[in-house]
This record gives structure tokens, sequence and C-alpha cells, in this order.
């Protein structure tokens, strides 16, 4: 017996060691913490400013474990910069229980310390500026005439001075005193301006220039050097040409609540002194929105998702929690909107850089307080513009608003994705919540030389219901070279967005079709004759989404089943009738998938609708959608088809309809579908079997007698592949 | 369209549905996207200032001064990793390769932004200096 109890003991004194690494991570003690490189300099300039407010600094644990502390939530000393010498700062970081400080030494290097200035360089944005119109993968040839500078507020142009101490150390100057002028462009000479003039103040100590409204316009070369220095090498003067326009300089993502005309905003942009009456947003940098960029209004506290979520799915709530998501993002909401007021054109000059919503939450409850993560349908945008309801009868309902866009990427926070399974489901489908870039509505849009990449949709033409006439007066959207890529659902949604033409551009890769049409019905009079039908009007672009029905959108709209049916329709009746020369299904990567164009349905639901719509789609001039073709083969099949409940492929590849295969009976279930019939001689040179025959149209009734959805499916040869 | 054509073509439609819902086809999401989230420049003798990076080298007449940068691309499985050095194309200082090499042909400063080429905004933005 006590043999073995000093066993036991001898086992138990063994295991505590165990016990105690075991329970290490819950009770982690307060190890160390020290300044995280980058977040403050450890040189400075005499006389400069310290921003001490990306100062973090990352706390080590027992268990070895880190965490990083913000600015927000230390204590500290500041440091004088007109004291030169080492001095040192105290930071202090309380941990809710204790005290823990540590000391960092800063050097304030005098400006008599400088042996001399070695290099002047043009700001780095200009070199980002002149790269991105080259290789920043922008489609249109024409390059921008200058580099654009707002008159709203003031445009900085600080050259970058490198300057070499005593100690033959190189130190970057991140303050000084600068010596500048400025050339008004005539025709191709420049004519300096006086000190005193009518078109820009500048400020020699921050190099700020502050152009007027006189300045709107006209090019100006602007020449800047530090005063008091040569540099040794290079240039003396930093210049840069470039063009004044109406609109507000954005340098930090608070800038662009200079678009925003709500009264929710009018805080902020007071705070911040940010005029919103200008006509134009002026990109001076490439942009990040983070959440605290966002209104409270649009986000629910971390404490309200988490009693929401947890109340609902405690398990779905851990799991984004743990991968790091926020879903605290509220539904349908704009981030930044404005109303077009009659005869106003507001203008994005974007200067080729990108506006990234990458860091925005996502939505995880519905207007309703639901908690369904995977299951929003992301109606929350980063921008909305809408023309003004304030027009009359006897003005036609014409407001004359323009929204444009220019030379600027986005880039979002919802790409396509396969939907997953367990666990790598939800963090897939939690995109779902994601951001679309732009809802405009009842007014005339123009995107020029944009891409816009990984948002939930990537453009969204919307109707408001209770403006029809107003609509059909002003909606229309011009997109010339633009690239909209890899979005969740589809890159462009019209909701009774009127005309729409498509230049020049790609529209690709999307989870679902690449652009959905809907027929939205007059809330008056709800007939398919009336409403805000969709004309969409395609040159010399690539439309195209490769889908096999497994991307998240698909699961998400139970429409999986479509892609299978289209792969079924390719491989059993176009492959063996056409020969083997046409296919719906396409290889990539060894893979096959069906290119879905453009889906046309009605507006009242998100999936398939059977009742009747209107809208059209062309394509290089190939009616490849018409609900009002007057040919008469093609009416006769369309009533046959609709009172089959059979869908009707349509092909036209010499800018006529030339051909119409029969009716494939394809009901509910369609292993036991009745036999295929076909109009005329189904043969393999048919028509309908064309080469040059690039889109299939497909008119598909979800119930008999009533009407179809439009489906404009990508029609390949088979040797293409 | 006689009625043997047209009982062959059901039987291949049906044949078809059979074969794709009892085999399957391979399921991969076309062109799926991982973006690039973070570049950094990790040359051992580049002192962090937060907002760049500062290398300074020693610039000897005669001799090749220069400077070859390296960087990290995360996330690693990053489906576009590429990146490309951006710098002002009218200077002088130096040359600067597609691989990063940079090469002095005087004493002076060059600043090049690693970027990514994939749309989004990671970069890394680097001075380089080169002092008698």
């Amino acid at each position: 017996m006590l043999k073995f109890t000093k066993i036991l003991l001898s086992a138990m004194i063994m295991c505590i060691p165990f016990v105690l690494i075991a329970c290490g991570g819950k009770d982690a003690k307060f190890e160390s913490m020290a300044v995280k490189a980058g977040t403050i300099q450890q040189t400075y300039v005499e006389g400069s400013t310290i921003n001490y407010n990306n100062l973090v600094v990352v706390v080590t644990y027992s268990d070895k474990s880190t965490k990083e502390i913000k600015s927000s939530d230390l204590d500290y000393t500041t440091i004088d910069t007109s004291i030169v010498g080492v001095q040192t700062m105290t930071i202090t970081y309380n941990d809710g229980k204790v005290d823990h400080s540590i000391d960092y030494d800063i050097e304030i290097v005098a400006r008599d310390a400088i042996s001399y200035v070695l290099e002047i360089e043009n700001p780095s944005y200009l070199s980002n500026y002149n790269s991105n119109q080259t290789t920043g993968g922008y489609l249109s040839p024409q390059k921008q005439e200058a580099y654009y500078v707002g008159s709203a507020n003031n445009f900085v142009y600080r050259p970058e001075v490198t300057a070499v101490t005593m100690a033959n150390s190189a130190i970057i100057l991140n303050e000084y005193v600068s010596d500048s002028f400025v050339e008004l462009k005539n025709g191709d000479s420049y004519q300096r301006l006086s000190d005193v003039n009518d078109y820009v103040v500048v400020n020699n100590n921050t190099q700020e220039f502050d152009f007027t409204q006189d300045a709107v316009g006209k090019i100006f070369r602007i020449n800047v050097t530090i005063d008091g220095y040569v540099p040794m090498e290079g240039n003396q003067y930093s210049t840069m040409e470039i063009k004044v326009v109406d609109g507000w300089n954005v340098y930090s993502a608070k800038d662009l609540y200079a678009f925003d005309d709500r009264e929710m905003s009018q805080g902020i942009r007071e705070q911040y002194n940010i005029d919103n009456t200008v006509s134009g947003l002026v990109l001076q940098s490439n942009i990040q929105i983070n959440k605290e960029d966002i209104l409270d209004d649009f986000l629910f506290s971390d404490e309200e998702w988490a009693t929401i979520a947890k109340a609902k799915n405690e398990a779905q709530y851990n799991i984004l929690v743990e991968n790091n998501i926020d879903g605290t993002l509220k539904d349908k909401v704009a981030l930044f909107e404005r109303t077009l007021d009659k005869n106003e054109t507001f203008t994005i000059y974007g200067n080729y850089y990108t506006i990234s919503s990458e860091k925005i939450p996502y939505a995880t409850i519905d207007t309703k307080g639901n908690f369904i993560p995977g299951g929003i349908n992301g109606h929350s945008e980063l921008f909305y513009a809408v023309g003004t309801n304030d027009v009359t009868q006897e003005e036609n309902y014409k407001n004359n608003t323009s929204f444009v866009v220019n030379n600027i990427s986005f880039l979002g926070n919802a790409n396509k994705s396969n939907a997953g399974e367990g666990t790598e489901e939800l963090l897939t489908t939690v995109k779902a919540g994601g951001i679309r870039l732009v809802k405009v509505g009842n007014t005339n849009t123009e995107f020029n030389n944009t891409i816009v990449r990984s948002h939930y949709i990537s453009f969204l033409a919307n109707h408001d219901g209770d403006t029809y006439e107003i609509s059909q007066a002003n909606a229309k959207t011009t997109l010339n070279y633009v690239i909209f890529d890899d979005s969740y659902n589809s890159n462009i949604y019209s909701w009774g967005g009127g005309l729409m033409y498509i230049n020049n551009s790609s529209i690709t890769n999307a989870g679902g079709p690449a652009i959905i049409a809907d027929h939205v019905y007059n809330k008056n009079k709800e007939t398919v004759d009336d409403g805000i039908i969709c004309e969409i009007i395609v040159n010399n672009s690539t439309i195209e989404s490769f889908v096999n029905g497994t991307e998240s959108w698909f699961k998400q709209m139970n429409a999986t089943e479509y892609v299978s049916l289209f792969q079924a329709v390719s491989s059993g009746v176009i492959q063996p009738q056409s020969n083997n020369t046409k296919t719906l299904a396409v290889t990539k990567d060894g893979y096959p998938y069906i290119n879905i164009q453009c889906l046309f349905k009605h507006s009242s639901a998100e999936s398939a609708t059977s009742l009747p719509i209107r809208g059209k789609l062309t394509i290089d001039g190939v009616k490849v959608i018409d609900f009002e073709e007057e040919d008469m083969v093609f009416k006769a099949m369309s009533a046959q088809a609709s009172a089959n409940g059979a869908p009707l492929f349509t092909v036209d590849a010499q800018n006529t309809l030339t051909s119409a295969i029969g009716n494939i009976d394809l009901s509910s279930n369609p292993i036991t579908g009745s036999l295929i019939s076909a109009q005329g001689a189904l043969t393999a040179d048919s028509p309908f079997f064309d080469t040059n025959a690039s889109e299939i149209g497909l008119y598909f009734p979800i119930e008999k007698n009533q009407g179809f959805m439009g489906i404009a499916l990508g029609y390949f040869n088979v040797a293409q592949n | 369209m006689k009625k043997s054509v047209i009982v062959a073509i059901f039987a291949i439609f049906v044949a078809s549905i059979i074969a794709v819902g009892f085999f399957g086809m391979k399921q991969v999401v076309y062109n799926e996207t991982v973006y690039v989230s973070s570049i950094t420049c990790i040359n051992d003798n580049a002192t962090d200032f937060g907002n760049y990076k500062l290398i300074q080298i020693q610039f000897i007449d005669g001799q090749v001064n220069g400077v070859q940068l390296n960087y990290r691309v995360e996330p690693s499985n990053a489906t576009n990793n590429k990146v490309r050095f951006v710098y002002d194309p009218n200077q002088t200082v130096a040359e600067v390769t597609e691989l990063g090499a940079v090469i002095f042909q005087r004493p002076g400063v060059i600043t090049i932004d690693i970027q990514s080429t994939d749309g989004t905004i990671a970069s890394e933005k680097v001075k380089i200096v080169a002092i008698r």
C-alpha cells in the first residue's frame, strides 16, 4: 500500500508542470512590452511635428502570446522637438489591473547639424500616377491630360528632401521651409505668376497650394525646392504639371464625405471642415476605408452584434470572431450618398488611384434584426448617387443630372468564392454581406476607364419605385473602358436601370451571371407593357462569367441546378446535333464551365420567376435577347414554348434572327421530359450552329403559359476548348 | 425530322443527364482569387520609419554600387504574388531592374515603391540613399 501510495504521489507531482502548462493560456501574465517598429521614428529634425497617433506597443505575455495596443489606449509623455538631443518618452499601458511602463529614446537632430541636402525628389505619388497610367491595368489608350487638383481645399505638393548629417547619415526631412513658384500654361509655353495673383495662394511652410475658383480649367506648373539649400545632386526644383478642377482633394477616407449631402454626415464634415458644395472628388492618394471611417449610424456596436448574433447562433458568431471577421455593418445603408440637384454633374477624378473597401465589415444582420451570416444579399453600398425628384411634367421629368467616374480603381471585400463545406462555408458565404461599390438612380451615369474588383456587386442601376416617370426620363448608363471583375454576385445588376451602353469593356468573372437585368413594373399599373425595362447595348466588350454552380452565389440562390441543366443541354443536344462543332460548355484549366452572360427576369424576386417581362440585350449588333422580337417564326415558337413550359433557344449569327430550334421540354423532372421536336431541319450545317455565333439566347419559362426568364449564354466552337 | 433521329437525340440527352448525375463533374470555381494583403521589404540593412524604409549605402567611385531589394508578399498563397517596382521614370540616379536590383550611377536618392500587381494597394516604400 505504501509503495503504491509513493508511486501515486510521484505521478501526481510529475503531472503538476503539465497541469500548470495546460492552464498557462488562461493565466498568462504580462511579461514585457516594446514599441512596434515603424510606428514612431527614433530621429526627428529640430522643430518638426511628431505624430503620436500611429504609436503601437506590442505586449508579450508569459505564454509567448502577443497583443498590439494602439496609442488611444496608451498614456505617454511627449517630446519637445525644439530641444536638440536625445529625449526619453515614457509610455504606459494599463492592462486593467496594473500600469506597465517603458522608456523610448528619440533623438532630435539640429537643423544646422545637416551637412548638406543630398537630393530633392518629386513626391512619390507622382511616380504612382505615372506608373498607373501605363501599367495599372487600365483599358483606355487615352491618357489623362494632366494630374488633377481640386480647387476647394489645399493641394499638398511636398518634394521629398534627403539631407546628410554631420555624422554622414541620411535623414529625410519631414518638414522644411520651401521656395516655390507657379507657372500658368499658355499653349506650349509657361508664364510665371507673380506672388500675388488670382489663381493660387502658396504656403511655403507647409507646401500647400490653395487654388482659387478662377484657376478651374487651367493648367499650371508647380516648382518647389527647399529654401536655403542647393541640393548636391539632381535638380534644384521638383516640378509638376497639374490641371485645376472644381472638386475636393481626397487625402484620406474622411474626405469622401465631400460627396455626402445628408444631415447625418454634417457633424463629421464640420469637424474636418469638409465642403460638400463641390462638384467633384479629386483623389490625391490611394484610400483605405476602415471601420472607424464609417458613421456610427451604419454600424452595430460590437456589443450589439454579439448580443443579437449569440442569441440566434452562437456557434456561427464564434466562428466569425475566431477568424477575425467583423459582421457589424448594417444592411441597406449607403456609406456615402448624394442627391444630385437639377442640372448638377458630380465627377470623381481618380488620378488612377485606388479606393479600397477591403476592410469594411460585412452585413450579417438583416433589417428585421435576424442574424443570418451568409444569407444577407448585400444591400449596402459605398456610394449612392441619385438624381433629384424635384422635376415637373412640364420639364418632361428631366433633371439633367450626371454622375461621372474617371480613371480610378476600386477594390471591395466580396470576391467570388467556392461555397466551401463546414466552417469554410461560413467563411466564404459571409461575403454575401459584402459591399456593393455603387448604386445609381434617376441619373445619367458614366464610368470611364475604371477598374472595379471584388465587390458584392460592382454596379447597381436602380429604379426608385415611387418615381416611375422620373426614372424613365433620366436613367441611363454608359460604361467606357471599364473592368468589372471578380464579384461575389453579378458584376452589373440593373434593377429597372433603363438604357445601358457597355463599350470597350471587360465584364468578367462573377460568382453569378455577369449581368442581371430586372424589369421593374410601374407600381401603379403592374403590367408588362409598362415599367422600367433594361436595354443593354454592348460594343467591343467581353461579357463573361464562367461558372459551374458551386460558387457561393449559386448555392445561396439555389440556382446550382440551372448550370447542370445547361451542361446537359450542351452535351446532350448542342454538341451531337452540331456534329461536335458547337458547345455551351467551355473547358478552363481542365474543368468545364458555362458562360452565363446575362439574366433577364422580373424584379419581384431574386430567384427564378415566370412573370412576363420585357428587355433587350444586343452584343456587337447581334440581338441576343429581345422580348419584343417581331419575327413571326420567333413569335410562334415562343408561344409554343410558353404553352409547353419548354425553353426556347435562339441564335442570331447574321444580324437578323435566322433560326430558332424547337422546344426542348425540360420540365421540373428532365429525365422524364417529353420528346424533342424541332422546327425545320436541324442539321449540322444549320445557321444555328454557325461558326460566328458566339452567344445563344435562352427564353426559359418557369411555368406554362406564363412569361420567361431570358438568359444569354456564351456559345463556343468546340475547337476553342 | 425522322422519328428515329428524334428518339436518338432524346436517348443521348437522357444518357448525358444520367452520366453527369452519376459520375458528377469536377467542381472548381473558375479563377478564384486570393489577394495580396501586404508587401514587406526584408533587407537586413533597412531602417523602418513607419511609412517608409531607408537603406543607406556608401557610394564608391569606380565600383558597382548597388542594392538588391528583397521583399515578402503575404499571404504566401496569394494568387498573383508578382510585384512591380515603381519609381520616378525621369530620375537619373540609378538603374532599377525588373527584379529589384538597384545600381547607382551617382550618389543620390531613389525612392522605390514595391507594389502588388493584383489590384490591391499593398505596397512598401523604400528609400535608398547612396552617399560618398
